[in-house]
């Protein structure tokens, strides 16, 4: 039991000193990097809260608008959904009869004849082009001309 | 009032809280810089964690309540914040390493700010390969003759628990150094 506390422990014979080192003059300027870099932070810090104050009320406005259609569309939605379709039916007719009101005063025949007048355009032959284009005119004749036709 | 407490109320006054912070850091940033470099060993990952010690500690100086002392609190949360970073390390290496000795091994070996000879070196190898606890309560009591009292504060351990671990720690050296790997 002596003979193994008399052994010399290997940590002994070696140094404390420090093995380690820093580049040069780091110390010199590190209190200026950590303060540096505490202001970074503090500023994105504060820019961020500012954005998040002036976006609460628009954020808290749609957030109760969320609520709400949750707490009133999702109850319906699950426990009444005949009554919702019920209601969609009546919308598609409400539109079904807005359309039969525009078209009450005619029939069919002349609503298609009156959507046609509109496109209907005077044809031109392909004589009357050639001889219209071979004459000597200013384009206002031809413009003219082709208003006449 | 002492001088820490003098600070401690300057750091909590909204209006000199900045020129109070500057007294901090001149008075702490070497003495934690030596302390995480013990923990971490590489000098860039050292800055990174010192930087993140301050800011935390700029961020939490309004909650602190001086029953511990600045010291105490200070050296806390570079204990913690290095331990955390070797923590992230390990998660994210890519090399496959899988436990954060061999990161800290790997440090040592390829760290240009090393300038120990090479029984240093063995020495810091065979740290590197204890467990944290040990690792840290080897580092304090042998490198900076800390006072079990004092590390009991910082590491929130027992005083019989620290001398336990750092008994345990000098085994596993000895052992580390006399095996010659």
């Amino acid at each position: 039991m002596k003979e193994e506390k008399n052994i010399k422990s290997p940590l002994e014979g070696l140094s404390k000193g420090n093995p380690f080192k820093t580049p040069e003059g780091y110390f010199e300027n590190l209190q200026d990097r950590i303060e540096a870099n505490i202001e970074a932070e503090t500023t994105t810090v504060s820019r961020k809260t500012r954005v998040i104050r002036i976006l609460r009320p628009a954020l808290s406005l749609a957030a109760s608008f969320a609520l709400v259609f949750l707490l009133v569309y999702y109850p319906l939605n699950k426990f009444l959904p005949e009554y919702l379709s019920s209601n969609q039916k009546t919308e598609v007719t409400e539109i079904n009869h807005e359309e039969d009101f525009l078209t009450a005063f005619m029939d069919e025949s002349s609503l298609y004849e009156t959507l046609l007048q509109d496109d209907e355009e005077p044809e031109l032959q392909s004589e009357e082009v050639y001889a219209l284009l071979s004459v000597e005119m200013t384009e206002y004749d031809l413009y003219t001309e082709l208003i006449k036709n | 009032m002492n001088k820490d407490q003098l600070l401690i109320s300057k750091l909590q006054d909204v209006n000199i809280k900045k020129s109070a912070f500057s007294e901090l850091v001149a008075g702490y940033q070497e003495r934690l810089y030596w302390h995480i470099r013990k923990i971490v060993l590489n000098h860039d990952d050292t800055d990174d964690v010192l930087q993140n010690t301050f800011l935390k500690a700029w961020k939490g100086i309004e909650n602190f309540r001086a029953e511990s002392g600045l010291f105490t609190w200070l050296y806390r949360i570079a204990t913690n914040e290095s331990l955390t970073f070797l923590e992230q390390k390990k998660r994210k290496a890519m090399s496959g390493i899988s436990e954060v000795n061999e990161y800290l091994i790997e440090n040592l070996e390829t760290d240009p700010f090393f300038d120990g000879d090479e029984a240093q070196l063995k020495l810091q190898k065979a740290i590197a390969s204890l467990p944290d606890k040990q690792r840290l309560v080897f580092n304090m009591r042998y490198f900076d003759d800390m006072k079990y009292q004092d590390m009991e504060k910082i590491l929130e351990t027992s005083e019989g628990a620290l001398k336990a671990s750092y008994h345990h720690a000098v085994k596993k050296i000895e052992e580390h150094l006399k095996s010659g790997s």
